[in-house]
């Protein structure tokens, strides 16, 4: 048996391909940033070595006054939302869906719509929604006679950042609701039925098998949501591009702004550089931290 | 739910939830296709959320025959389909050595791969633009489907490590004693029994290798290989964007993205079933 | 860059005399004119069309759209097509790539060293790197053919770099205040000329219930023009181009009054209550759906305002911004110039077949975008029959006729970095966090900091 699964030829075979365009098309980029993030270049001009003085500006001196460590904050609270708002509403129609409900087809297409219509039409949908003018969210406000609770949404310091919050973790509950929901659908039957014959209720049910069983699935799940949150980037993009700086701004809207528009090649690199190294603490630490049902039957 | 007397009520408040959930979720697509019909002044302003005051086909005749959308779709389905498919392939492959095979490096290889989750995309944008000058790939097809195939690498082994993990041992172990080699493991047992991984994952690199806009724009100069976001990309301009055409363009790419989920998400349903039988 | 501040001068005079030079030409003599341009220029390419092989080109822009209807994309489609026509042994293959994708595009082609022929691109500090960079030809020599002197002079500042010139001017775009003249008499309000007019127009209007002024900030720019034209009321062209070439200060007196009258305008909700949140698109449909009675914009909008779709159609006059009675500018000072044009790739082979291409489109682009309603040309060209031009466009060229200066968009003329900088501190101030004293101290020590 052993040699069967050790056959380290099959290895090669099944892994080689994807790794040499992985490594040239994704594990380069990541090399090539690190070398960028150390030195001073504006993507044309010969560039200069200056070492780690990057990531001492960024952190310490900010002398473009971007506020880096602000933004990351900002995605550190994306990535607390995520996980304990969106995840648990996701599991929650995931679980009810999958266990049969009327009409289970017609909702799981349904609430996979977000996710299927772009983000730059979500983006501009929310622009409209949250327009201080004519938006949907005052116009209702206005005419509930709640005018004292009118925003401008998305430029005000208070609002800000919630308001630019909500779009995302919205559009993705579907996302992981499809996860979840492949997950449960791949549960043999037979395990539900004993469960059922012992008179077990729906909750117990979902907390003594489904859970257990999908939590691979899960574990997935909490990475993505945290790792997606750290270097989100498209809706802020397209509803506040970051602004007004720091309530708005993440750590990705930054590196494009200081790539593209600053021309500052090596300065975005270096933050390019830090989501990297923050995301892989983060993966790692999640790793370890959610023992999965999986994990605790092997060790 | 399991009281006895009343067992109808919460029933019908959990249909109700479900309905008002699934009309918020419908929402964007509606607003999406009204949007689609009205004029740049509705838009801006006077109509931004309702029915169009009039239905502008136009917006539609703009989009689709005056600016030729027609061969930027076919290129984008090219791309997405080869997309789909490599990576959908390469990634149950590496899937299963990790997650069922024993060698000791498994784990570094699964870390090494996440790194690709980790780093931003805008940053890869010139490192991965000169490694395709490198190969002379600028400006083909593969210019796109290769750097959409790697970056679709990570999530879908990460997936797909989940669900082959999930699968009892006993399957795999009792087929190599029947005599099967590593390959028909693969082939044969392992494949078919994470079929809903591989269909859910194809629905995500479908997505987002159809959505994607840095790259196309900047890879491709040859307006015959352009892809249908940069068509619509192309109703913006600096002082006066075309809203009305630009909606149109985006609901003629939302439509077959709506119609490929319908198909896929009905075969996650059918291959349970088919798995389970096998089984 | 340092040069720009006394060629200036020079643009101020040739430009009123090349703009009276083309309302005069307006006039009726262009029965001789038919073709002028084309036989001026037939003696410059006879020597070379005649046995040649075919020349490809390759042609980047930002002119996406060849069924757009703003004036830009119109006068550049139609200049395609004639140079296309006069150049049939010359294929031009054109990408156009829409809105802010195009500078990705551009930078990171310039990175990697794949730049096409001809590409579109911005004077003043959009340029500078690709220029120190040796990424766009310097066509000093070549202009030396006599093309120089069909140029209006000083429109070329913005492309010049260590006295070298490196593109060819297009056009002259100006922002000027366009009144809704409806509005104004609804509220009884007469048309400024002064700041006191101004303040008293808005007050009436504000008793009507008309909002005053359109303006989007929410895409920083538009907030950046009224700034800009206030700076250039209080202190004077020749001030403001000092400070944004780095020779000046942003932190004077009549910087800091600018900024205070800005500061007023706001705090009258001149600008409605929620102009920070309120993008361009919005703003601009604010004005163009008559909810707004003044707005201060580039040319850009004289197609939007006469289209047919334009609720505001033959109501809108464009005037000149009021003059701010202390202040050291007048009221022929401009916020405008040149800016925006194509220039060479620095590896060109057949440099002297595509200098005539190049030379040909340009100046059919400049004669095209004109008549297409969006900005002077900045060539000394007949533009011909004028009769179906926009309105407005031909009230601008008439109102600019009499420039005694001029000083251009402020995120052109400062580099990237620099231009983001600004920006931070603009909107931190139109959102009241900072005093107009703080302002214009930060813009002078985080824009100006190289000093």
């Amino acid at each position: 048996m052993h040699q069967v699964f050790g056959n380290k030829k099959a290895i090669a075979v099944f892994v080689v391909p994807a790794l040499i365009l992985y490594i040239l098309v994704g594990f380069f980029p990541i090399l090539q940033s690190m070398y960028y993030s150390l030195l001073d270049w504006d993507g044309i001009q010969p560039a200069k070595f200056i070492g780690l003085a990057s990531y001492k500006d960024l952190f310490f001196t900010d002398t473009y006054g971007m506020d880096f460590n602000h933004s990351i904050l900002n995605t550190l609270y994306l990535a607390v939302l995520s996980v304990f708002m969106q995840l648990p509403i996701a599991l929650v129609l995931a679980l009810v869906l999958a266990r049969g409900v009327w009409g289970e087809k017609l909702y799981r297409t349904l609430y996979f719509i977000p996710v299927l219509v772009s983000s730059s039409v979500i983006g501009v949908m929310f622009l409209k929604i949250y327009q201080p003018e004519y938006g949907l969210l005052n116009t209702i406000l206005n005419q509930l006679g709640l005018s004292s609770w009118t925003h401008d949404w998305l430029t005000e310091s208070g609002t800000a950042l919630i308001s630019v919050m909500i779009p995302i973790v919205w559009q993705y509950i579907g996302y992981h609701m499809l996860l979840m929901y492949a997950a449960i659908k791949g549960i043999p039957e037979d395990l539900y039925e004993a469960a059922k014959i012992d008179g077990a209720s729906s909750i117990r049910t979902a907390f003594s098998i489904t859970i257990p069983l999908i939590s691979p699935i899960l574990k997935v799940c909490v990475i993505f949501a945290v790792l997606g949150s750290l270097k989100f980037f498209d809706l802020v993009f397209i509803m506040t591009n970051g602004y007004p700086t720091p309530e708005t701004s993440v750590p990705s809207t930054l590196m494009y702004s200081s790539i593209f528009n600053r021309n500052m090649y090596g300065y975005g690199s270096a933050m390019a550089v830090f989501m990297v190294v923050e995301c892989l603490f983060f993966y790692l630490v999640l790793q370890k931290l959610i023992r999965t049902y999986d994990d605790k039957e092997e060790s | 739910m399991t009281t006895t007397h009343n067992r109808r009520w919460p029933k019908v408040v959990l249909q109700l939830a479900f309905l008002i959930f699934a009309v918020i979720q419908l929402y964007p697509l509606v607003w999406l296709v009204f949007s689609s019909f009205k004029t740049n002044l509705e838009i801006t302003g006077s109509n931004v959320m309702g029915l169009p005051n009039e239905w502008r086909w136009a917006n539609y005749d703009y989009a689709l025959f005056k600016a030729n959308i027609a061969r930027n779709f076919l290129n984008s389905l090219m791309y997405t389909t080869v997309t789909v498919i490599i990576s959908a392939l390469l990634s149950a492959m590496v899937s299963f050595a990790v997650a069922r095979m024993k060698w000791k490096l498994n784990n570094v290889v699964l870390t090494f791969f996440m790194l690709g989750l980790m780093i931003p995309v805008h940053a890869t944008l010139l490192p991965v633009f000169q490694m395709l000058k490198m190969t002379s790939l600028l400006n083909t097809p593969w210019a796109l489907i290769i750097p959409y195939t790697v970056s679709a690498l990570p999530t879908t082994i990460f997936i797909m490590i989940g669900f082959f993990r999930a699968l009892p041992g006993e399957l795999e172990e009792a087929s190599v004693v029947d005599g099967c080699n590593i390959y028909q493991v693969f082939f044969r047992i392992m494949l078919p029994l994470v079929k809903p991984a591989i269909v859910t994952t194809s629905i995500f690199t479908f997505l987002s290798a159809w959505n994607e806009l840095m790259f196309a724009n900047t890879f491709i100069n040859d307006p015959d290989l352009a892809t249908i976001t940069v068509a619509i990309n192309s109703f913006k301009s600096a002082y006066a964007t075309e809203f009305g055409p630009m909606f149109a363009g985006m609901v003629v790419a939302t439509l077959p993205m709506i119609i490929i989920y319908l198909f896929l998400s009905n075969q996650v349903q059918k291959s349970i079933i088919a798995g389970a039988v096998k089984g | 860059m340092k040069k720009v501040n006394k060629k200036r001068m020079n643009l101020t005079l040739t430009v009123l005399m090349a703009m009276s030079m083309l309302i005069t030409a307006c006039g009726g003599n262009n029965g001789n004119n038919v073709n002028s341009e084309a036989n001026a220029n037939a003696g410059n390419t006879g020597k070379t069309t005649a046995a040649e092989e075919k020349l490809k080109i390759t042609m980047w822009s930002q002119f996406a759209d060849p069924n757009s209807k703003d004036g830009g994309f119109v006068g550049f489609y139609k200049a395609l097509e004639a140079t296309k026509a006069k150049f049939p042994n010359v294929e031009i293959e054109h990408v156009g790539v829409g809105g802010e994708s195009y500078k990705t595009k551009v930078k990171a082609a310039s990175a990697a060293n794949e730049l096409p022929d001809i590409f579109y691109t911005w004077g003043g500090g959009f340029s500078e790197p690709f220029i120190a960079g040796n990424r766009i030809l310097s066509i000093d020599d070549l202009a030396k053919d006599g093309t120089l002197d069909q140029i209006v002079p000083g429109t070329t500042d913005n492309f010049v770099f260590d006295s070298k010139l490196y593109g060819l001017p297009i056009n002259i775009a100006t922002a000027q205040m366009y009144v809704n003249k409806e509005l104004f008499e609804q509220a009884g309000a007469k048309i400024p000329e002064t700041w006191d007019e101004l303040v008293a127009a808005i007050e009436a209007l504000k008793a009507k219930g008309i909002q005053p002024i359109a303006l989007g900030a929410k895409d920083r720019w538009p907030a950046m023009q009224w700034n800009a034209i206030l700076a250039i009321r209080m202190a004077g062209v020749d001030a403001v181009n000092a400070a944004l070439t780095k020779t000046g200060s942003f932190d004077t007196p009549e910087f800091t009054e600018a900024a205070a009258k800005y500061k007023q305008l706001i705090d009258a909700d001149s600008f409605g209550k929620h102009f920070v949140g309120t993008s361009y698109d919005d703003a601009t449909n604010m004005f163009l759906s008559g909810k707004a009675a003044m707005m201060f914009m580039g040319a850009w909008v004289n197609g939007q305002i006469e289209d047919d779709n334009s609720l505001v159609k033959g109501k809108v006059v464009p005037i000149k911004f009021p003059t701010i009675p202390g202040g050291k500018g007048n009221a022929d000072e401009w916020f405008g110039g040149s800016g925006e044009t194509f220039v060479l790739n620095a590896d060109l082979k057949n440099k002297e077949r595509i200098w005539e291409v190049y030379k040909f489109f340009i100046e059919t682009m400049s004669k095209e975008v004109f008549l297409a309603g969006s900005g002077s040309s900045a060539w000394k060209v007949d533009v011909g029959d004028t009769s179906q031009m926009n309105p407005l466009a031909l009230q601008i060229g008439e109102l600019s006729s009499s420039a005694t200066g001029f000083s251009y968009w402020w995120d052109q003329m400062l580099n990237g970095n620099d231009t983001e900088s600004m920006f931070g501190s603009l909107m931190k101030f139109v959102a009241g966090k900072t005093t107009p004293e703080d302002y214009t101290k930060e813009l002078q020590s985080k824009v100006n900091q190289g000093q």
